[in-house]
């Protein structure tokens, strides 16, 4: 069972910011101070919200990639073992709790989506001393481009609703429809303002692709949503596999395999005491089509839509 | 009270009476469909809230998308044609979260205590994770099935009903209802007034006969003509009129009935002048028959005596056919009325009347059954003769009659038992020898035992068919 623990309310950073923070993640990820410590090999070690299904799951696939992770929720316990390790966080609780403990190896998060990822970092960027590093739970905006390019088989508008706290994400979007041969149109919601009444200014879009931003999308407004892009014929491109099953047309989604998979190469690299390295999207995505919503939006699905992806060897 | 009703109720006429029982029905159905309107105010402000529950979760299912996206033309527009379809609804007005007004129609100020419920705005929301939870964004192998939960309070409907519309259709049913009643009961009083009239005037024809025969006059006539037990009453009063009429002039009719009512008098009366005229006719032909007989040489004639000794014959037999006819309405009718039984039975009580210190008793042997009429008259005879001798003569304390059917021939025997002195005396002889003698010309066998100790068996046998001369009166 998932603990629906919510996150505290963005406090929506500016662009300067966040700007500071990327930049101090960079210095920070190059500093040869921040290598993995060398005096033996260094320890995984996985720190985890309360346990849920999703948390069993993604600890069972990480202790079968690392038998000898170190799996605590308690952090400070996890600290007191002492010797050289490698910090996962597994889940923005994790992070959150992670960013704000003494520790003293490279962190890399995971399971956390790049809009909490950002806003956690930057709270927590003036007393940051470690490198920081991710794995971002949703799937690339080039892997979304590409699976609308897929679906539609000719250029389109893509619609795209940002809020300030993903107004960052415009020009990878932006390079990702260019791509993919597709053409975008953005509306930044201001704070406060409906995102449905937002809808109407993308009449224009064929698509509309979600991000993971909860003043955009989240439980109170979706349906609103998806009946508002429904009256105009819009598909939407969710980010997660359950937002195909609440009515998006498609999503383009990251498994926990997927992920421990990546997880994997960049946590051996950092074990080896490599530097640590940009967050990045995930490497590995697959498809979740809504068939019923694609024959109402008169979508033709085939199998290569379907198989669309990049899975890990 | 009741009583005085009931004198009141008694005291009215005929037609009074059936007007008034076709008039009773419809003033309690009016009554009813008052009584049942005026209860019904309380039910239409009941059906009128459910209705308004109705309409409003309905609008508020619908209404959830324009408050989300603040799409307040939509829902005006819907609101609009919901309002044109159903007089009903008097205002539905439709608030945000804050309870700021969305949409509000008609938008005047309404009178206070209508019919009005309010809902809130509440949709389910999707039960998924949209990467704002704190726990792992993740896309799990279930998330296919989402499940759904209410959210939050989005705005609220709020729909006022106004009884005005319904009252006004309520009264157009209502008067249409007691219209339909009160021309039912017109339409019941006319037909209930024109049968009492027909009525009338046959019962005041029949009273009009009633009071003619009461003053002698028995010419009545047969009045307008009707059915049922009036036809019946009709009938009977034309018969009694007939027959007093009969019984007032005897000679003037000649039908079985009034010669059955002209009394044993003139039954007499004619068989006396039958007998009479026979006799004479008798005596002149046996004077003659008595002269041819002393006639002799050439004179003598034997072919005319025997001629005239044929003539005699006829003349007797003529005589005793028509006494028979004439005596055939002393025949007793009570058993053609009553059935042989019933008949005997009342015989038997004539009896106890008459001579109260002896005991009469009546046995039907079983097997007995005698269903031809004119078998069950001639036994009726046999008792009734045996009976009278017993009366007249043999002072018994006890005696019985025992009737039994002898199933190979198929007569019947009638058996009169007394414990008297035996009718010893000479009248009594000579009434059982004419018994006798009449009933074994008839076919009969008469066996009389007298036993030494006292008492009297007549033990009397009847042919399987009586035959009974019934010859047409003349």
């Amino acid at each position: 069972m998932t603990t629906a623990r919510r996150l505290p309310p963005p406090r929506s950073p500016d662009r300067r910011a966040v700007l500071r923070a990327l930049a101090a993640m960079a210095t920070v990820a190059g500093s040869p101070v921040l290598r993995a410590a060398g005096a033996g090999p260094a320890e995984l070690r996985v720190i985890t919200s309360a346990l849920g299904e999703a948390t069993s799951q993604i600890v069972a696939a990480l202790t079968r990639r690392f038998p000898g992770a170190q799996v605590s929720e308690d952090i400070k316990m996890l600290t007191a073992r002492g010797g050289p390790a490698v910090y996962l966080a597994v889940g923005p609780a994790a992070l959150e709790a992670a960013l704000n403990a003494d520790v003293t190896g490279p962190l890399v998060s995971a399971f956390v989506s790049s809009p909490a990822y950002q806003r956690l970092t930057a709270a927590a960027a003036p007393r940051r001393t470690r490198p920081v590093t991710a794995v971002f739970a949703e799937a690339a905006p080039a892997a979304q481009m590409q699976l609308i390019r897929r679906l539609y088989r000719r250029k389109v508008v893509v619609g795209v609703l940002l809020s300030a706290s993903t107004r960052h994400l415009q020009p990878l979007i932006e390079r990702a429809a260019a791509a993919a041969d597709l053409a975008v149109s953005f509306e930044v919601v201001e704070p406060g303002a409906s995102p449905v009444r937002a809808l109407s200014a993308l009449t224009s879009a064929s698509v509309l692709l979600a991000v993971p931003d909860p003043e955009l999308y989240n439980a109170q407004v979706a349906r609103a949503v998806l009946e508002s892009s429904y009256r105009r014929r819009q598909g939407v491109i969710g980010f997660s596999k359950a937002m195909v099953g609440a009515g998006t047309l498609a999503a383009a989604y990251t498994s926990i395999d997927d992920v421990v998979a990546q997880l994997g190469e960049m946590l051996d690299a950092l074990l080896a005491g490599q530097p640590v390295a940009e967050p990045q999207y995930p490497l590995y995505w697959r498809v979740a089509i809504n068939d019923t919503v694609a024959r109402s939006l008169d979508v033709v699905i085939d199998a290569t839509v379907r198989g669309l992806g990049n899975f890990p060897a | 009270m009741e009583r005085t009703a009931e004198r009141s109720w008694g005291s009215w006429g005929l037609r009074s009476l059936l007007l008034a029982a076709a008039a009773l029905p419809t003033l309690l159905t009016l009554l009813a469909v008052l009584l049942l309107n005026f209860g019904s105010q309380e039910r239409m402000r009941h059906d009128l809230e459910e209705r308004a529950t109705l309409v409003a979760g309905a609008l508020a299912e619908a209404s959830e998308y324009g408050l989300i996206s603040g799409n307040a033309a939509a829902l005006d527009r819907s609101v609009r044609e919901l309002l044109a379809h159903d007089r009903a609804i008097a205002a539905i007005d439709i608030f945000d979260a804050a309870r700021r007004p969305f949409v509000s129609l008609p938008g005047q100020p309404l009178a206070a205590g209508l019919p009005s419920v309010e809902l809130p705005v509440r949709s389910s929301v999707p039960d998924i994770d949209f990467f704002d939870r704190a726990t792992p964004h993740v896309s799990m192998a279930e998330d296919l099935q989402p499940t759904f939960r209410l959210g939050p309070v989005a705005g609220y409907v709020r729909v006022t009903m106004t009884t005005e519309a319904l009252q006004r259709a309520q009264q157009r049913r209502l008067a249409l209802e007691l219209g339909i009643v009160a021309a039912a009961g017109l339409v019941g009083l006319l037909v209930v007034g024109l049968l009492a009239r027909r009525m009338r005037a046959s019962l005041l024809v029949l009273l009009d006969a009633l009071q003619a025969m009461r003053q002698g006059r028995y010419a009545v006539s047969e009045g307008p003509a009707v059915g049922g037990e009036l036809r019946r009453l009709q009938g009977a009063v034309l018969e009694l009129a007939e027959t007093l009429g009969a019984a007032a002039h005897p000679a003037r009719d000649a039908t079985p009935w009034q010669r059955h009512a002209e009394g044993h008098g003139g039954i007499a009366r004619r068989l006396m002048g039958r007998l009479d005229a026979a006799l004479v006719a008798v005596r002149l032909s046996a004077m003659q028959a008595a002269r041819q007989a002393d006639a002799t040489g050439p004179a003598a004639d034997p072919q005319a005596a025997a001629q005239t000794a044929a003539r005699i014959l006829a003349l007797a037999n003529q005589a005793q056919a028509a006494g028979e006819a004439l005596v055939e309405p002393l025949r007793p009718r009570i058993v053609d009325a009553l059935g042989l039984e019933a008949a005997l039975a009342e015989l038997l009580q004539a009896c106890v009347r008459a001579q109260p210190s002896c005991a009469f008793s009546l046995h039907q042997e079983p097997g007995f059954a005698c269903a031809d009429p004119a078998q069950s008259v001639e036994i009726h005879r046999v008792v009734q003769e045996a009976l009278a001798l017993v009366v007249a003569h043999a002072q018994a304390s006890q005696a019985s009659v025992r009737l039994q059917a002898l199933p190979p021939s198929r007569e019947v025997r009638v058996v009169v038992t007394d414990n008297g002195i035996g009718e010893a005396s000479s009248g009594a002889v000579a009434r059982l020898a004419r018994l006798r003698e009449a009933l074994t010309a008839r076919g009969a066998r008469v066996d009389v035992q007298q036993a030494s100790a006292g008492g009297t068996t007549i033990v009397v046998t009847l042919p399987p068919e009586t035959p009974l001369v019934i010859n047409p009166p003349g």
